[in-house]
């Protein structure tokens, strides 16, 4: 490693380190505000917190359960077809920006959509149905690859033995298919719930008043709305306490493997004809649920008027958009390469623990709580007006960074383990090492990380609603004041521009086969 | 060994590894080939860590013509080592990974002649543009040897170096490593379990025997 690096790594986890600390101190009050603890006499603070834990528990239990069969159908029946090109496709649901998939299912179940003539009179998208869909639409993709790739795991004897045992139906999936999904099941659940109590722009935009916000929500609304510091501080307490000791409970629960391609499958034992209908039906509605929402764009889209469109505005949003995401996820790289670099050199496990903690506790902390914290810790000493762009970046990296880190250990500690010795033997500079061989090691990973996490920034949302302005918007909360503002098609073309680039930067950086 | 000969010399090195040790004193001039022989985990691998610094030895004396190496840092000791397993990086193309063995990773014209000519002489020549996961196990080996041999390192350390090798391409290999150690005046360490190797190639054959089993 270059000596420059021995030098930048620990000052990168000082940093790293201090910015949770300014967000705590500013959560104690430190400031000038401190957190208004009336709140929980107040019969909305309740409401708002059986909501947040409500549509989490329920988005969670419906991801899950949908899943199953979706993800068994993906891995046993060798007659489905387009599956490697569905699995991609979960992996762009699962980070999708948010805005495009709230613009699609408005045109589609919203007030004037395409399906709610269907759907009786009392249908109301707004509210939990529609935060529901959702959610099951952002969430049920993960789910769907976590089990499918258990499913794929079981090895070719196990079906082999279960089939010269005479295992049929219900015992077979008890004896062979169960034992592995059911380690996972609990800590996909408790994932999604994780990601669904901390969403933000679902619940802006389908939610309303407090029979229907969550925690995030009304941090936002406490802090820009009402300019009330002490209550979006006690809010900000609530989420980072709830948010931590879940963590914690379901960081217990296990590792889950989602990004990795489906695997060749070998040998498995025949399913009844019922079960495969079953299986086929379940997959062919989950494609329809998957795709009709962002297919639905394009009719909508089509009605645009050409002329009352704001091509110029459109055009500064999108530019500013890819500025912020390229160069947080460019940060997210030099900060996880750095964050190794450290990690590689010290051989105490101690150590790498320490440094490993360091680098994942911002999964305790909720971007809108940390995003709470720094905005009121400088507030009285720098104009956010002016510097929230760097806050913005800066946030965006530091929540990518837990993903990141977990992506690269697997890879990193791999190369240690076969190379450290070849790479001394070699005697090779610590540039050239660095350069010509350690990173273009890590490529196809760095590559998937870049992809993933300039896509998440792209469609960031709560952490631009505490440090951005309206003047200065970005794509997603342009997409977000059309949508509010009733000009549906408008919102629809901007959301499929914003789709278009998610979609084509993925591809891009998804790593050549060759490179695996 | 013969006094003008700069060589290697091993003077009562100590190494303890778990229960077992090992104390070891033998000289190999340049331009020849100690066969290190003995059974299965008898400490070989060891004997050829600690020369290549990444096993400490208790005590004792490395020397490389008037030089004491056993001090050095693993980066700076003039050591090349084959080992058992991953010696090629998977990611990279097997010329970029024979390039990684010269200084800069960019061998002289002359030097690149000779790694090339190898390659036509082991039966690899086809392979240079191929990644090693598209090799066999035997054509690995080789142009793994290829790099170890070729480097600007004295001292080259084999262990099992034929392992993944038919009889007729093990003639090959033995007969190529003789030829660059005595070319190019090295001295070579050649871990083996056949005898016939040591036979065919080795000046001389270290047996390796721990000393005692201490119950530490």
């Amino acid at each position: 490693m270059p000596r420059l690096d021995q030098l930048l790594g620990p000052l990168l986890l000082s940093f790293l380190l201090a910015v949770s600390v300014v967000a705590f101190l500013a959560l104690m009050g430190w400031g000038r505000s401190a957190a208004d603890m009336s709140l929980l006499s107040e019969p909305w603070f309740w409401q708002v917190l059986q909501f947040s834990l409500v549509q989490a528990l329920l988005s969670s239990v419906l991801s899950v359960l949908l899943a199953i069969p979706v993800a068994r159908a993906l891995a046993l029946d060798t007659g489905l077809v387009a599956k490697a090109w569905f699995l991609r496709w979960c992996l762009l649901c699962f980070v999708m920006p948010s805005l495009v998939l709230i613009t699609g299912l408005v045109a589609l179940f919203g007030r004037s959509g395409y399906l709610t003539p269907w759907l009786g009179e009392h249908w109301r998208f707004y509210g939990l149905n529609g935060i529901l869909l959702a959610h099951v639409f952002l969430n049920l993709p993960f789910a769907i690859r976590v089990f499918c790739h258990r499913w794929q795991m079981i090895p070719e004897t196990a079906w082999k033995l279960s089939s010269q045992l005479g295992f049929r139906g219900w015992q077979a999936f008890w004896l062979v298919e169960w034992p592995v999904l059911r380690g996972v099941i609990p800590a996909v659940a408790g994932f999604i719930f994780l990601l669904c109590f901390n969403s933000f722009a679902v619940v802006l935009a389908l939610g309303g008043g407090p029979s229907a916000s969550t925690l995030e929500v009304a941090i936002y609304q406490a802090l820009k709305y009402q300019f009330n510091p002490a209550e979006a501080l006690f809010l900000a307490w609530t989420q980072l306490l709830i948010v931590g000791v879940l963590y914690l409970l379901f960081r217990r629960l296990g590792k889950l493997e989602w990004l990795s391609p489906a695997q060749h499958t070998g040998w498995r034992s025949s399913q009844s004809a019922a079960v495969i209908l079953t299986g086929r039906c379940a997959y062919g509605m989950a494609i329809l649920f998957l795709v009709l929402p962002i297919l639905t764009l394009v009719p909508a889209a089509m009605r645009v008027n050409l002329e009352t469109f704001p091509w110029g505005e459109l055009m500064q949003v999108t530019l500013r958009s890819l500025g912020f995401a390229s160069l947080a996820s460019l940060c997210l790289l030099i900060c996880v390469v750095g964050v190794f670099s450290v990690w590689r050199q010290s051989t105490s496990e101690r150590v790498r623990g320490v440094i490993e903690a360091i680098a994942l506790h911002h999964l305790m902390i909720p971007g809108m709580v940390l995003s709470v914290g720094i905005y009121l810790f400088f507030l009285p000493y720098l104009s956010w007006h002016e510097w929230g762009w760097v806050a913005i970046i800066l946030l965006n990296t530091l929540v990518a960074l837990p993903f990141a880190f977990t992506q690269l250990k697997p890879a990193v500690f791999e190369y240690d383990q076969q190379y450290r010795r070849l790479v001394s033997d070699l005697k090779l500079g610590a540039w050239r090492h660095f350069y010509c061989v350690y990173l273009s090691y890590l490529r196809p990973t760095l590559q998937r990380v870049l992809g993933m996490s300039f896509v998440l920034a792209l469609g960031d949302m709560a952490i631009f609603s505490i440090f951005g302005r309206d003047e200065w918007r970005t794509l997603p909360w342009l997409i977000y004041s059309l949508a509010g503002s009733y000009r549906m098609a408008d919102a629809a073309l901007a959301a499929l521009l914003l789709m278009g680039i998610s979609m084509l930067v993925l591809r891009v950086l998804e790593p050549s086969h060759e490179s695996k | 060994m013969s006094p003008n000969k700069v060589g290697l010399d091993v003077r009562g090195l100590h190494i303890r590894r778990e229960s077992l040790s090992w104390c070891y004193d033998f000289q190999i001039a340049s331009g020849q080939i100690l066969a290190v022989m003995g059974e299965s985990g008898c400490g070989k691998s060891t004997l050829l860590d600690t020369l290549g610094g990444f096993y400490p030895a208790d005590q004792g004396q490395i020397i490389l013509g008037k030089q004491c190496i056993q001090t050095l840092d693993i980066r700076l000791r003039p050591v090349s080592t084959l080992f058992q397993q991953y010696n090629l990086f998977e990611h990279l193309s097997v010329e970029q990974n024979l390039k990684l063995g010269f200084s800069k990773a960019s061998p002289t014209a002359i030097q690149w002649q000779q790694v090339e000519q190898a390659l036509a002489l082991l039966g690899v020549q086809e392979q240079l543009k191929r990644k090693p996961s598209l090799l066999s196990g035997g054509q690995r080996q080789r142009i793994a040897l290829i790099r170890v041999m070729l480097r600007e390192q004295p001292i080259v350390l084999l262990d099992e170096p034929f392992s993944a090798l038919d009889a007729q391409t093990r003639k090959l290999c033995g007969n190529w490593v003789k030829q660059i150690c005595q070319e190019q005046q090295k001295i070579v360490l050649m871990v083996t379990h056949e005898a016939m190797d040591a036979e065919a190639w080795a000046d001389q054959t270290l047996w390796v025997q721990p000393l005692q089993r201490t119950d530490a």
